[in-house]
């Protein structure tokens, strides 16, 4: 029975206590180890094959820390998922050694063939161009439009102007909207006199950010606000200071405080809430904008604030909140540095008007600067943490699969993830345009294979 | 009959699920296309299997554009349950959309009853298009005597192909064809007539994978 406990028994400081012992492995270097590494991911929290594998070889666990380093080299040699690689040559080669490394059937290899319709084993421009229509204007081609098709001396072509256009259209305008419920995760009702902030401001600025020709950065920088005159029109518009009192109450900060998606009134109302740390408001932004989910334990780069105290790398706990206790430390070394930045910024004010507001002199008795961390390099407050952040090949992935995933239905499949690569690279080393991008993204095998 | 209807067997139409064996490549035949853009079709007459079968489930909005496209209705005027609420509005987060006050931020994967709010959104459609054309005039039903229960070659291939060409794009196979007009006597047997059969014909076309599939 306490074996079965234990068996389940997920272990925060596990990921770095695995990246201690793998420091060169690609999943460490790219602050992607987590659970998964040895828990199956959906459902409830039981080890995957290579998890089980080193339970077995764990002992006594009396002292887990200690013992982990130990078992993962007891174990290197054996091959937990059966896939024919042990686990020590997956580790190495960045992918996961206890499940999902077989080739999906989607991946089996085909010879270029020509059907009548669309051709096989490549990048086919009918179907390619048949997709487009459909995701980016949301219907089927007419009967007329496909005769004209296949009458193009350059199907290839018509797939890039397709595109270009249905990007204008006003089905994107409402899937970029969508895309956007995905990370404001907008709850309740909005409306510009609401205490807890208006969400659609954050979706303007969403929608606003990923299209045209503009730097997704926006998203984590922006001192603008986004409106839609005329309203529901689509017409999206920035504007560096509000205009009215309306405006004034739905986003109170001035435009030198504001930080993209992070500091609208709904965001700080939401997830900053009444806590001095606003551990919540960076988390949900880790993960929904750098696709890493601390909850996961993912992106754990540790800072150890009480060093030579505690026997494990342990948070300051600055609001007395037992953080330091091992099993908080886990994730609590990266979450508290992350957010120590952003303590100026105010939550929800029930007896006056600062919700939303950014204060000199919030939480000061507590954390005096606001200095902390990202990816374990160290920011002296917001406008460093979104420079930093913005500027990671975290953001770039994140932004990419987002639409990737929207798009397709699915996460890449093993044989796409050198194009998924090749996408965001693009995507980073050119001013993060969204909408070059979905120009790239088209024209892979993943879209448009048959 | 509805059921019968809903999943009869249109030549050529694939499994609905991707799997290793499933044949991708669909029903979907651009009339006057090219064999394949990138060559030649080889000489065989049955299409090759394809390995990647990564076809995509429509969502909402694009199953409401294109009954409207085809069928030549308002948004308003495709599906209302009870007459009362928007069906693609209702089903969204069956259908793929996502839904602030539900707390659904991401589209979930499609479970049991989108089929059912699938088929539910195209057989209105299809009906609301008829009774409009019955009160004219006709936009989509033509060339059919409804009330009738004769049905000639001609009309009924007249029908089926302006229907395909609405609903997929494209010109129907003679296979096709033959089997929707295999319908006609069962809907008559049942009591139905030439209304009848277009708007069930109508229902299974635009309820086939190759409809609701890209």
């Amino acid at each position: 029975m306490w074996a079965l406990v234990l068996t389940a028994w997920a272990r925060p400081t596990a990921p770095a206590v695995f990246c201690e012992t793998y420091e060169d492995a690609p999943h460490c270097a790219a602050g992607e180890t987590s659970c998964s590494e040895c828990h199956v991911v959906e459902g409830p929290p039981v080890t995957n094959s290579y998890g089980s594998d080193l339970v077995d070889a764990l002992g006594s666990w009396t002292d887990f820390d200690a013992e982990l380093p130990a078992a993962l080299v007891a174990i290197e040699g054996d091959d937990s998922d059966g896939d024919g690689l042990d686990n020590r040559a997956e580790i190495d080669a960045g992918s996961w050694p206890g499940s999902g490394d077989e080739v999906e059937p989607e991946c089996a290899a085909q010879t270029l063939t020509d059907n009548p319709w669309y051709g096989l084993g490549g990048w086919d421009a009918a179907f390619a161009w048949k997709r487009v229509m459909h995701d980016f204007c949301g219907r089927r081609p007419r009967y007329e439009e496909v005769q004209a098709f296949a009458e193009s001396a350059d199907p290839a072509a018509e797939v890039t102007t397709l595109l270009e256009a249905c990007l204008q259209s006003p089905y994107w305008d409402e899937i970029l909207w969508e895309v956007g419920y995905g990370v404001v995760n907008p709850l309740g009702q909005g409306g510009d006199i609401n205490i807890l902030g208006n969400y659609e401001w954050d979706l303007r600025l969403f929608a606003y950010a990923t299209s045209g020709d503009r730097d997704a950065g926006d998203l984590l920088t922006a001192s603008y606000l986004v409106v839609e005159e005329p309203a529901n029109s689509g017409v999206f518009t920035p504007i560096d200071e509000v205009r009215n009192d309306g405006e004034a109450y739905a986003q109170p900060l001035a435009p030198e405080h504001r930080y993209g998606l992070i500091t609208t009134r709904y965001s700080l109302a939401m997830r900053v809430m009444f806590s001095d740390v606003p551990r919540n408001l960076v988390s949900h932004y880790y993960r929904e904008l750098l696709g890493l989910d601390l909850a996961l334990s993912e992106g754990l780069f540790p800072i150890d604030e009480q060093p030579g105290v505690y026997h494990y790398p342990a948070p300051a706990d600055v609001d007395d909140q037992g953080v330091w206790q091992e099993e908080c430390a886990g994730c609590h070394t990266t979450l508290d540095p992350l957010a120590y930045p952003w303590a100026r910024y105010n939550g929800i004010d029930l007896s006056g008007d600062t919700t939303g507001t950014w204060m000199s002199d919030r939480a000061t008795d507590v954390l005096p600067t606001t200095d902390g961390y990202l990816f374990g390099e160290a920011v002296s407050g917001p406008a460093e943490w979104v420079e930093v952040a913005v500027a990671s090949d975290a953001f770039a992935e994140q932004i990419t699969r987002l639409f990737w995933e929207y798009l397709l239905q699915r996460g890449p499949f093993s044989c796409e993830e050198e194009s998924f690569e090749a996408l965001w690279t693009d995507f980073r080393d050119a001013d993060r345009n969204v909408e070059q991008m979905l120009h790239g993204l088209v024209l892979t095998e993943a879209y448009g294979r048959p | 009959m509805w059921w019968w209807l809903a999943c009869a067997p249109v030549p050529g139409d694939t499994s609905f699920a991707p799997s290793e064996t499933a044949v991708v490549v669909d029903t979907e035949v651009p009339a006057d296309s090219a064999p394949g853009e990138t060559g030649e079709t080889g000489g065989s007459s049955s299409p090759a299997t394809s390995t990647r079968a990564d076809l995509k489930l429509k969502r909402w909005r694009q199953i409401s554009l294109d009954l409207q496209g085809a069928l030549e209705l308002r948004d308003d005027q495709v599906c209302n349950e009870a007459g009362l609420y928007d069906c693609a509005t209702l089903n969204v987060v069956t259908l793929g959309g996502v839904s602030s006050d539900n707390g659904v931020f991401e589209p979930l994967e499609p479970g049991a009853t989108a089929g059912l709010a699938m088929e539910r959104m195209v057989l209105q459609a299809c009906w609301n298009r008829f009774r409009q054309d019955l009160e004219g005039p006709a936009l989509v039903y033509q060339n059919v005597a409804h009330g009738s229960t004769a049905l000639t070659e001609g009309e009924g291939e007249a029908w089926l192909t302006a229907l395909y060409r609405r609903m997929l794009s494209r010109d129907p196979l003679d296979e096709e064809v033959a089997a929707l007009l295999d319908l006609h006597p069962s809907v008559v047997a049942s009591g139905g007539d030439n209304g009848d059969w277009e708007v069930l014909t109508c229902f299974a076309v635009g309820t086939s994978t190759e409809a609701l599939t890209y």
